[in-house]
């Protein structure tokens, strides 16, 4: 029975054990589909999280780019640099004109010489008659200059005539445009010319298109089957070799991303360019590439945007681009170096024409004009990276702007600054200046010297003194070995060129026949004795104060010094804003001070000016970038003395240089009337000239920067500098001489008593002017002769007036 | 009788020769001052009445400042007194013998405000126009006009 039993449980046990592995197999089974379905489920989940996660940092991302995008695009797109201007340049029938320097100015303007008629602008057709000129188009808030064509007739070197070539009109006036000088450049040191596509012809960006990105106008910012192509290069190339960019993405490679090849970059790149085309139209994003985009480089600065290319390569502005030019322009994008008109200009030529052919195939240029476009020769206009002009008066000027404007600001914000600096003066002074220091050096070799930076200096500053128009600034002989500006900047001795701010003090108690007295006489000045001598032996015991001023006489000077009052002198030279050491000294009065030539010029300018001291101009407008004027300067005057005192001292000045210290002036070709002042400090450390006209004023300092003696004087170092000057700028020279203000008046005088001549008694007369304040009033008491005759008809008088 | 007349006549001829005989002055040789160029026609009540001397011809200098003045006295007209001045400054730099460019500026500068500057130019122009009664008028009236401005 427990047999049974047994056999019965093992039977069960058996069918158990024999139906376990089926179930265990069922279950595991079962248990194995469950996992996998978990795992399955899992990796889903995982996928679908790292997916979701994914897209969100991907949404985040182009969040962040979108954010830069708009960050970016907000401000100010480029950093442009600021622009300085000379003056514009007038001429009018029966002007004097220096033909060189007006040919070196319109070349510096960029009119281009031809042998032909000047039909393009920018071009100038030259010949014995005269000039013909396209003028360039030029606009500005204050003078606008369409482009005209003009012929300016020249009879030797004077305009006969200008006409209007399209009218056949004659021209009063013809204002050229001002010249351009420097750029303040930021540390990328670019040009940059801004465009706007809506004012373009359509062939420029036809061409830009057909040379860059023909499906512009078609792809999402994007063209994937470009995208495809340069993968399948990379891929066989085993690195990244092409892009495959589209305009929307070179613009965003060059605005948001650094240039190395990667494909995170791509990709970067490639999100830019589909949000650029969500957040702007198509014809915004091709106006910024066009004004982006590299297009060669000009010395050390780059030319950017399509404005200045068409400017730099073809001397016009992009909308007057013809279809040659533009291909040739777009054509350049791809390798601005590579594709040169300069450098290489058969590589340029082939990349123009396929330009061409491609606009052809486009059907944005008809076979007609694609065929005469093809025939035309590529013809740059040329360019030359001539050295920084009028580089001193640019420093000076740049002082005086960043009192406004930081230089960040100079070199980002698109300012125009227009000066009063008149270019061929400026390259007259520079002339002027080196002829005659390496005369002087020609003359005297041991003033010359090894050392650059120890060379013989000098200076030249020339103003218009009624208005205080700083016209040309030389600070120095080479501003690549010295940019010290000594103009401005160097403090030294005027010398003798002192002297008229001593005399006009003496006009209130004297007169130009007061007689000084010419005795040597010893001062004690702080203990020491002082005597001072004449340069030139001067052995009259007295000697007229025209005399005395006109040889530039130091006894006469000191002695009527101290009879004027040493601080009646120091208040002038402060009214002059000279400055004076308080209290004063004697030697002051023979310009023992430290002065800037500048100050010196100004002073001068009110003799000049009918007393009145103008402020010294070198800003004259300043506009920002949209056109609006930000500052306008004008001429600033300050009445300091009489008309009537000026014109004695410009009379004063015209003696020294007709008979004074400057009369080798008129040996030198200036042979019109000019005012002028020499001046010469102990051991010949200075020499000066100050020579002036009522239309011009220019002071030439010549001296070494440690105080090494020049071994000359002012008449012999400077002055010929100025006479030379002068010469060159026969526009500024009218020939005129001060109108006579009122109070003054003319009296004929006995030369021996200084005292009004009596006709026909006193052996010598001369005509004299004075203030009428001080003119005299009574008879030569010495020459008083008898005359029987003429006391009846006196007597005769008295009683009936009719006689 | 009659020959002591006769001696009496020959004495006073005599007497009348003494005159004669001292050296006539030497004069200093008289500054060329050049006459002023006045371009704009004066009305008619200005014009002389006897034949004036025949005028010197304008230098074209004056004749190109002259020019610029005229611009200048449009942009007056137009209240634009900066770019008058402008104008201006060139005309005076080119021709700084004619007054009319500094009655012009004391007129552009009376436009803008500044009336010190405005009193500088007019007594400069009246320094320059001191022998023409037309002229004279006008730039006295500017100069009350300018004081009764500036004042108020």
């Amino acid at each position: 029975m427990r047999k049974k039993l047994n056999k019965r449980a093992n039977y069960k046990y058996i069918l158990k054990v024999a139906q376990e592995p089926r179930e265990i197999m069922t279950k595991k089974r079962k248990k194995s589909s469950r996992r996998k379905r978990s795992i399955k489920r899992l990796i889903f989940k995982a996928i679908a999280g790292l997916t979701i996660t994914a897209i969100a940092a991907l949404a985040i991302y182009m969040v962040f780019l979108s954010y830069r995008i708009d960050k970016r695009f907000a401000g100010r797109l480029w950093d442009i640099p600021s622009k300085v201007y000379s003056d514009t340049t007038l001429l009018y029938k029966g002007q004097q004109i220096n033909r060189a320097l007006f040919i070196e100015k319109l070349t510096r303007l960029g009119y281009r010489e031809t042998s032909r008629s000047a039909g393009r602008q920018g071009e100038m057709q030259i010949s014995a008659r005269g000039i013909t000129i396209k003028l360039h188009e030029f606009h500005s808030p204050m003078y606008n200059q369409e482009s005209l064509p003009v012929q300016i007739q020249l009879q030797e070197n004077q305009v006969a005539a200008i006409t209007n070539l399209d009218t056949g009109k004659p021209m009063a006036l013809l204002e050229l445009e001002p010249e351009e000088l420097m750029q303040y450049y930021g540390p990328d040191r670019e040009r940059r010319r801004l465009l706007s596509i809506r004012k373009l012809p359509p062939h420029v960006a036809y061409a830009v298109l057909a040379a860059e990105d023909s499906h512009f106008y078609k792809h999402p910012g994007v063209s994937f089957k470009g995208v495809l192509r340069a993968f399948v290069v990379n891929l066989r190339a085993g690195g990244i070799r092409q892009g495959g960019s589209t305009i929307t993405q070179q613009l965003a490679k060059n605005y948001f991303l650094t240039p190395e090849r990667t494909y995170s970059r791509k990709l970067k790149e490639l999100l830019i360019a589909l949000i650029l085309e969500q957040k702007f139209d198509k014809s915004d994003i091709l106006e910024i590439y066009m004004n982006d985009i590299y297009f060669g480089q000009e010395g050390s600065v780059a030319i950017s945007g399509m404005g200045e290319a068409a400017r730099f390569y073809f001397g016009k502005d992009a909308s007057e681009l013809s279809v040659a030019e533009a291909a040739t322009l777009a054509g350049l994008i791809r390798g601005p170096n590579l594709y040169s008109p300069y450098k290489n200009p058969d590589k340029c030529l082939k990349r123009r024409n396929a330009v061409l052919l491609a606009m052809n195939q486009e059907n944005w240029l008809k076979t007609d004009e694609f065929k005469a476009a093809m025939l035309k020769p590529m013809k740059p206009v040329g360019y030359t990276t001539s050295g920084r002009q009028a580089a001193y008066f640019m420093d000076y000027l740049t002082d005086q702007l960043t009192e406004f404007y930081s230089l960040q600001a100079l070199s980002s914000e698109g300012l125009s600054i227009y000066t009063n600096i008149d270019t061929q003066a400026q390259a007259a002074a520079e002339k002027a200046l080196e002829r005659g220091l390496s005369r002087l050096e020609a003359a005297n070799p041991r003033l010359k010297k090894s050392d650059p930076g120890k060379q013989l200096q000098g200076v030249i500053v020339v103003m218009q003194p009624k208005t205080g128009y700083i016209i040309a600034m030389a600070g120095g002989r080479d501003y690549g070995v010295s940019q010290f500006n000594r103009v401005a900047l160097a403090m030294r001795q005027p010398g003798s060129a002192f002297k008229p701010f001593v005399y006009l003090t003496a006009l209130d108690s004297h007169t130009p026949v007061s007689k000084l007295s010419n005795i040597p006489k010893t001062f004690m000045i702080d203990g020491k004795p002082w005597e001072p001598k004449n340069f030139n032996e001067n052995t009259a015991s007295e000697v007229t104060l025209r005399e005395a001023f006109a040889e530039s006489q130091n006894i006469a000077t000191i002695n009527l010094a101290f009879s004027v009052g040493l601080e009646h002198i120091a208040d002038t030279a402060d009214a002059f804003h000279l400055p004076i050491k308080k209290p004063p000294y004697p030697a002051m009065a023979l310009g023992a001070m430290e002065i800037t030539p500048l100050m010196l010029a100004r002073a001068y300018c009110a003799f000049a000016a009918d007393g009145l001291l103008p402020f010294p101009l070198t800003i004259r407008d300043v506009v920002d970038d949209t056109g609006k004027v930000l500052e306008s300067r004008h001429a600033h005057i300050e009445r300091l003395i009489s008309p009537a005192k000026a014109y004695i001292m410009s009379d004063l000045m015209r003696s020294v240089v007709d008979i004074g210290t400057a009369r080798s002036l008129k040996y030198q070709g200036i042979n019109w009337p000019v005012a002028g002042k020499t001046g010469t400090t102990n051991d010949s450390r200075d020499a000066w000239f100050v020579g002036y006209t009522p239309d011009i004023l220019a002071l030439v300092w010549v001296g070494f920067d440690n105080g090494d003696s020049i071994k000359a004087t002012g008449s012999v170092a400077a002055l010929p500098i100025w006479a030379d000057l002068m010469k060159m700028l026969p526009q500024y020279v009218s020939g005129e001489w001060f109108a006579v203000p009122a109070g003054v008046v003319t009296r004929t005088i006995c030369t021996d008593s200084g005292m009004l001549a009596n006709i026909n008694c006193c052996p010598k007369t001369t005509e004299e002017i004075f203030l009428s304040e001080t003119a005299p009033t009574q008879n030569c008491e010495q020459h008083s002769c008898f005359s029987p005759f003429k006391t009846i008809l006196e007597g005769v008088k008295k009683i009936a007036p009719i006689f | 009788m009659p020959q002591f007349f006769k001696s009496i006549l020959a004495g006073c001829f005599l007497l009348l020769l003494t005159g004669c005989v001292f050296e006539k002055p030497a004069l200093r040789q008289p500054r060329s001052i050049q006459p002023e160029v006045t371009i704009q026609a004066l009305p008619q009540s200005a014009q002389p009445t006897e034949a004036p001397p025949a005028p010197k011809a304008p230098t074209p200098r004056a004749i190109a400042s002259l020019e610029l003045s005229k611009q200048a006295q449009s942009l007056i007209e137009a209240g634009k007194p900066d770019e008058a001045i402008r104008y201006l400054e060139r005309a005076v730099n080119l021709h700084p013998g004619s007054g009319e460019n500094y009655y012009y500026l004391a007129e552009a500068w009376l436009l803008k405000g500044n009336y010190s500057q405005a009193v500088e130019y007019n007594t400069l122009a009246a320094s320059h126009f001191k022998d023409e009664s037309e002229w004279i008028k006008r730039i006295t009236s500017q100069k009350k006009l300018i004081n009764r401005i500036s004042k108020n």
